[in-house]
């Protein structure tokens, strides 16, 4: 096993997620699925790997959609791939390719088409192609959609918030019409954005809520240790304490794969024998690594597109408080921390969230959460960074480091 | 030599086997981009690369060669489709673009007519229909394969596309995951590192590195191998081949493709000069450089120019103010040529950031043509000079050693010939001798030696005899012994080979050459004569008929391990540093621990810039030899070039804690520390060495010198006394004597010490001591007297009997501690000026001025003092253009010694700066 950060794993070679995806399954015997993680933590290997080796009784579709921009391309895809998993005799004699001849929908080298005058249609062409797949497949079935909150963004874009709503909508009746149906969302921005950006722009409806929200976390240590055993021992490295090593690379990076197949191959390009220290000292480097090789810097440049620029302030100066708090750090300590360093008169934000709207607080301090910058202790509530290793970037890229 | 052509700027056009032979630095990088390739070929997972580096660093030449290595590996034939689409794909704008131009290069590559017809027939299609049929047509044309992708400026192709076509893209490789990406970018785009892009985080990322002084030796030697050139092969790799590619690189940055133009323009000969090919290799560049700046937007070029303008490191906020614009957009402009590789930032003042621009020679090249080349000559002049001293005196390091080396295996030659005695004394005294010379405990070992003569008498004993008084200074008894040695044999008292040593041992190598001819001639299988022979034609630089030799020595016998190291040494001088390194290992499979192959093994990797295995070499010497004194020096020297500056120091440190009664260990620190500038800590360690071994000339000639560093003259002159006390006849150590004296005034006995050193270097000239020797005389009042000799040291100087002077020019550095005088420096500087003009060396005088930086840290050298010495040298120095860099450069210490203001050293340009740096880092850890 070879380090390979950002690229294709083998299913085989995806560690680690064994249980996660056990608890999936029970979960979609009852309900469909969000996935949410930051990025790079491993969504698209886990559902595919779901995809690829699912139980015999059910019928399983993965689907990227980045690539899509309307309804009716959406529709043409979704029409397509379930297609395929019916036999020729349903397939021909299937609802939905009836109905597509009947409104002039054109097969161009076995590829059809919505012609632009019709595109309408799209709903009626997904309910009917999902009709046929679950009336003979005699399976229940579970579509994966990747990257779909990207998709709705883009419908959103061109054709309008209500749209994009009627797609989401559409989905959840159908998930509600049949009862084999599930499905799994996933997505490199957080469903949430697209849902509150439909929600500001007047639509209420809770497109989601039958769905489970559940979570990517990193690795478990003894797994995130596994990973990275195997991939000293599939690069050859030369290491005297790889149990120690490998503790060491997981624990500096939270167990987060993406980082640990960075490690590893930082450690290979040095080509010597690799050790505890070797490997704590790649980790430091590459969070102050002038080309920023981790691409770290994006929890810094994102904040402005996400929490907007009259909010910046005072979000920069609740990641600073949280990351310089050795433990957590309770909302009020907060409060009285913003008080003591910012004269709210001089920075509006702070003003906004002190003074004029004090609820402000608890809701940046919500988005953060989502944001996967922060977390709320169970107990005691107080907030602590979601990432050691990005809590310690955090330190080191804003000067906080005594 | 062959005419084989370099493409500068197309090396994708070159066959593999050129990109092969002038392929440096990046082996390690390139054998993982085929494995990931091979990887993904063979196995479910999938990888994409991304190669970072500005135009010209090298990303095509090793895409070039990553290709045509996939291309010749068979068992990738029917699993690997491969695409490359060239450099320049101006045409790519959409998702459906890109797929059109995969699926174009692969019906050429391929030449499948079914495909071809299938490709052409999507440009009947509306262009929504052509890009769904087209992913379908790349799929059934890939099949079970994996497809290679390989994308020059990836950056490019990725803006035409779009964040709409990214996203396609991404989602066509997620739902069919059998492609493997290997990209190039001048710099981190937005559609890779920006969070919510389509590919953040998908590439695994390299980003070149600039080339290495040493790379760009290996660079140049095999360019010169490539195309047949021996001579410049060979002499590339000499001290003076290094020195200029020192000056070179200097003002390269590392820029791989500024070293393929130099090729064109260097020969054997005109290496000595440089200037000359360097000013083609310019004018070569301009048009480059100046094609670089197109690919600029007008507001960037307008701060390249601007920073071109200023020459130094200016700060961001002028860098807006001058050109109009607001901060932020200055720095987001500068950043963005940050990421191109055109500006660079200097370090930062409080709050400021500084910027400069990357490459001097951009600068340079776009200045050539305005400013008609002088200005540029001068530099390069400057340089070529500047560093052949640097090298100088680190080779004359190496040397020392090397001559030992010859001696250590003349030794063994001669034991492995035999002596044939059974005597159980000669055993003994052999044994002691040699134990004793390895520890350099020369007088014992002469007493050895001596006591052979009496047992024996053999002409190896009167050689050993002498090998030892060479050691102790004692130059003239040396010579006697030898004479004698050459007597007994030319009386045929001893055997042939004994004859040949002692010419070698005489260094008369045409003789020795030549009997060796003869002896060979009655018989062939004589393997000892052959390495006499070797050895001869090496030292006469006749390097090829050397290696004919040797290897006909070891054709004779295979297993002689001293024959396969001289064959290393002999393959190290010309060049071929690979085959050098597999003769020593050889040497090394039969004796594990043959300490001059393990020795010369971290010379040649240090040569190929492979400093990770020298170090690990000098590791393996320590294994065998822990107080190894080469070993411990360059494990030291390479801890610091490895940029573990602490680790060195930690690493000497933690020798002398381990050895705190060794005097030798304290001395080695106290070397270190010298050389690294910390002179107060060196005379500390210095100072411990001298009580702990009282009686080592070495430790009191260092702890001399440590004192005259400190500018502690009378103690400067306590330790040489004591080390002459020991070791008389040291023309080093009388020499420093001299110098120390002199700086206390002490000019009749200084002028005596100097006159000593002459008659012990026989012949020899030596710059330093003529010249000082000259000053001392002006300074007694016999100035026309001593300004004759000052000419005439000048004169054999200028006509190359003196190459040059261990960089030093010490005379200026000397007069500062010689005397305080306005008046007196005025009257000497000007007599310098008007002296090293005529003789066409006033750059190197200007050199002498800029190592006088360092004297400035002398506590009693007073801020006052300094700056009436820069007056005075700037005053007669003013309109002197060989000048101008030493006195800019000496003005801007000064100034900075005074202020501390590090916006003195940004307004020098960066290779100034970097020059000065050094010099006064030193300064200030010893102050």
């Amino acid at each position: 096993m070879r380090a390979n950060p950002g690229g294709e794993i083998a299913l085989g070679e995806v560690i680690g997620r064994d249980r996660l995806i056990r608890r999936l399954w029970q979960t979609l015997d009852q309900q469909s699925i969000v996935l949410i993680a930051e990025r790079r933590m491993g969504k698209t290997s886990v559902i595919k790997k779901m995809a690829a080796e699912c139980p015999d009784d059910r019928v399983t579709l993965y689907r990227d959609v980045e690539g899509l921009d309307t309804p009716h391309a959406f529709a043409e895809r979704v029409y397509h791939d379930l297609e395929a998993h019916l036999d020729r005799s349903h397939r021909t004699a299937g609802r939905a390719r009836q109905l597509l001849q009947q409104i002039g929908g054109a097969e161009i080298g076995g590829i059809f088409k919505l012609p632009p005058a019709v595109a309408p249609h799209w709903k009626a062409l997904i309910e009917t192609v999902v009709e046929d797949l679950i009336e003979h497949c005699g399976r229940s079935a579970v579509i994966f959609w990747d990257e779909l909150p990207l998709m709705l963004q883009k419908i959103r874009r061109t054709s309008g918030s209500e749209t994009a709503m009627e797609v989401l909508d559409l989905l959840r009746s159908l998930r509600q019409t049949h009862s084999e149906l599930r499905m799994v969302f996933s997505g490199s921005i957080g469903l949430h954005h697209v849902t509150s950006s439909l929600s500001d722009a007047g639509h209420t409806n809770a497109a989601v809520n039958d769905m489970r929200i559940v979570e990517v976390p990193p690795l478990e240590a003894e797994d995130a240790e596994q990973l990275c055993r195997m991939l000293f021992e599939g690069e050859g490295l030369a290491c005297d304490d790889p149990e120690a090593t490998a503790r060491a690379v997981a624990s500096s990076v939270d167990g987060i794969p993406f980082y640990v197949h960075h490690v590893v191959s930082a450690l290979r390009d040095r080509g010597d024998a690799v050790t505890e220290q070797m490997a704590r000292d790649a980790v430091g480097q590459a969070l102050v690594d002038p080309m920023d090789v981790w691409h770290l810097d994006h929890y810094r440049a994102r904040l402005k597109e996400y929490y907007g620029e009259v909010r910046l302030p005072v979000v920069f100066s609740l990641l600073d408080e949280i990351a310089r708090t050795d433990d957590s750090i309770t909302k009020r300590d907060l409060r009285s921390r913003l008080a003591s360093t910012h004269a709210p008169a001089d920075e509006p934000s702070v003003r906004l969230v002190l003074i004029d709207k004090p609820e402000e607080l608890a809701r940046v301090l919500r988005l953060l959460e989502r944001d996967h910058y922060v977390r709320r202790d169970a107990t005691t509530g107080a907030y602590r960074f979601r990432f050691g290793l990005i809590k310690r970037w955090w330190r080191l890229s804003r000067d906080l480091v005594a | 030599m062959t005419d084989v052509a370099l493409s500068r700027f197309t090396p994708s056009v070159l066959s593999p086997e050129t990109l092969e032979a002038i392929f440096v630095q990046r082996e390690r990088l390139a054998s993982t981009l085929v494995d990931r390739i091979r990887c993904s070929a063979l196995t479910p997972n999938k990888h994409y690369s991304l190669i970072i580096g500005p135009r010209g660093i090298g990303k095509t030449h090793l895409v070039s060669l990553v290709y045509h290595r996939i291309r010749d590996d068979d068992q990738l034939a029917n699993r690997l489709l491969c695409a490359w689409l060239r450099e320049e794909e101006w045409g790519i704008t959409s998702f459906l673009d890109l797929l059109l131009s995969i699926l174009r290069t692969l019906c050429q590559d391929l030449g499948d007519s079914k495909y071809k017809q299938e490709y052409l027939r999507l440009f009947e299609l509306e262009a929504e229909q052509a890009e769904l049929t087209a992913e379908q047509v790349l799929l059934d044309m890939v099949g079970d394969r994996t497809l290679l992708i390989i994308v020059e400026n990836l950056e490019d192709v990725f803006e035409g596309m779009g964040e709409a076509g990214q996203q396609k893209l991404r989602a066509y490789i997620q739902n069919h995951p059998s492609w493997t990406i290997l990209g190039t970018s001048q710099s981190l785009f937005t559609g890779v590192s920006i969070r919510d892009s389509p590919f953040y985080g998908f590439f695994e990322v390299t980003h070149l590195q600039e080339l290495s002084f040493k790379d760009a030796v290996t660079l140049l030697i095999k360019i010169a191998q490539h195309q047949g050139d021996r001579d410049l092969a060979r002499d590339l790799h000499t001290t003076l081949g290094r020195s200029r590619i020192r000056a070179v690189h200097h003002l390269a940055a590392g820029n791989p493709r500024v070293y393929v133009i130099l090729s064109q323009f260097l020969t054997s000969r005109s290496l000595d000069q440089l200037v000359e090919p360097l000013m083609r290799t310019l004018d070569d560049l301009t048009p480059y450089y100046q094609a670089r700046m197109t690919y600029l937007s007008p507001q960037q070029r307008k701060l390249v120019e601007f920073l071109c303008e200023r020459r130094g490191a200016v700060a961001v906020k002028e860098i807006a103010k001058h050109n109009f614009l607001s901060q932020p957009t200055a720095s987001s402009q500068l950043k963005k040529l940050r990421g191109l590789g055109y500006v660079r930032p200097a370090q930062r003042v409080g709050r400021e950031s500084f910027f400069e621009l990357r490459e001097p020679l951009m600068r340079l090249s776009l200045e050539v043509k305005r400013q008609r080349g002088k200005p540029i000559r001068l530099l390069v002049d400057f340089l070529r000079l500047w560093f052949s001293q640097e090298e100088l005196r680190k080779r004359l390091d190496d040397l020392g050693d090397d001559s030992r080396l010859d001696k250590s295996y003349l030794l063994r030659a001669m034991e492995s010939y035999g002596d044939g005695s059974g005597d159980p004394r000669v055993k003994a005294c052999l044994k002691d001798y040699e134990r004793l010379w390895s520890e350099d405990a020369y007088e014992k070992a002469l007493q050895v030696a001596e006591e052979l003569v009496e047992i024996r008498g053999f002409t190896s004993d009167w050689m050993k005899g002498s090998w030892c008084l060479d050691a102790l200074g004692k130059a003239e008894e040396a010579q006697r012994c030898k004479r004698r040695a050459l007597q007994l044999s030319a009386q045929g008292l001893e055997a042939q080979r004994d004859r040949a040593q002692i010419l070698n041992g005489l260094g008369r190598y045409e003789e020795l050459a030549d009997f060796a001819k003869r002896v060979l001639k009655e018989a062939p299988d004589d393997s000892g004569m052959w390495a006499w022979r070797a050895t001869a034609l090496s030292a006469l630089e006749r390097y090829e008929e050397a290696l004919k030799a040797i290897e006909k020595s070891i054709e004779v016998r295979p297993d002689g391990r001293i024959a396969w190291n001289k064959r290393g040494i002999i393959l190290g001088k010309i060049g071929r540093l690979d085959e050098a390194l597999a003769s020593y290992d050889r040497a090394l499979e039969i004796t594990e621990d043959y300490r001059p192959s393990l020795a010369n093994r971290v010379r040649r990797l240090i040569d190929l810039g492979r400093l990770e295995e020298a170090h690990a070499g000098a590791d393996r010497i320590l294994g065998f030899y822990p107080e190894d004194a080469f070993a411990i020096r360059k494990k030291h020297e390479l801890l610091s070039r490895l940029g573990r500056q602490d680790e060195a120091l930690r690493f000497i440190e933690a020798l002398v804690h381990s050895n705190t009664q060794n005097g030798s260990m304290w001395c080695s620190l106290a070397t270190c520390l010298d050389h690294m500038g910390n002179y107060e800590q060196a005379l500390d360690a210095v100072t411990k060495a001298t009580k702990l071994e009282p009686s080592s000339s070495w430790i009191w000639s260092v702890s001399g010198i440590c004192h005259y560093r400190m500018g502690r003259l009378e103690d400067s002159l306590d330790s040489l006394d004591q080390a002459l006390a020991i070791k008389p006849e040291d023309p080093g150590t009388i020499s420093n004597r001299a110098v120390a004296l002199s700086s206390l005034g002490r000019y009749d006995e200084a002028l005596s010490a100097f006159d000593r050193v002459i008659e012990l270097l026989e012949d020899a000239t030596d710059f330093h001591v003529e010249s000082n020797r000259a000053v001392i005389l002006m300074l007694l009042g016999r100035w026309e007297e001593g300004r004759e000799a000052l000419e005439r040291a000048l004169v054999r100087f200028s006509e190359g009997e003196v190459k040059e002077d261990h960089g030093e020019i010490a005379i200026v550095r000397n007069m500062l501690l010689r005397t305080q005088h306005e008046e007196t420096w005025r009257r000497h500087v000007a007599l310098w000026i008007d002296l090293f003009e005529r003789h066409n060396r006033l750059t190197l005088l200007g050199q002498g001025l800029v190592r006088t930086i360092r004297t400035l840290t002398i506590p009693w050298i007073t801020a006052e003092l300094a700056r009436t010495w820069n007056s005075v040298w700037q005053e007669l120095g003013a309109g002197k253009p060989a000048l101008e860099i030493s006195l800019r450069l000496f003005e801007a210490a000064v100034q900075y010694r005074e202020s501390g203001d590090e916006r003195v050293l940004l307004a020098l340009p960066a290779e100034e700066r970097a020059l000065l740096k050094p010099l006064l880092e030193a300064g200030r850890v010893g102050s």
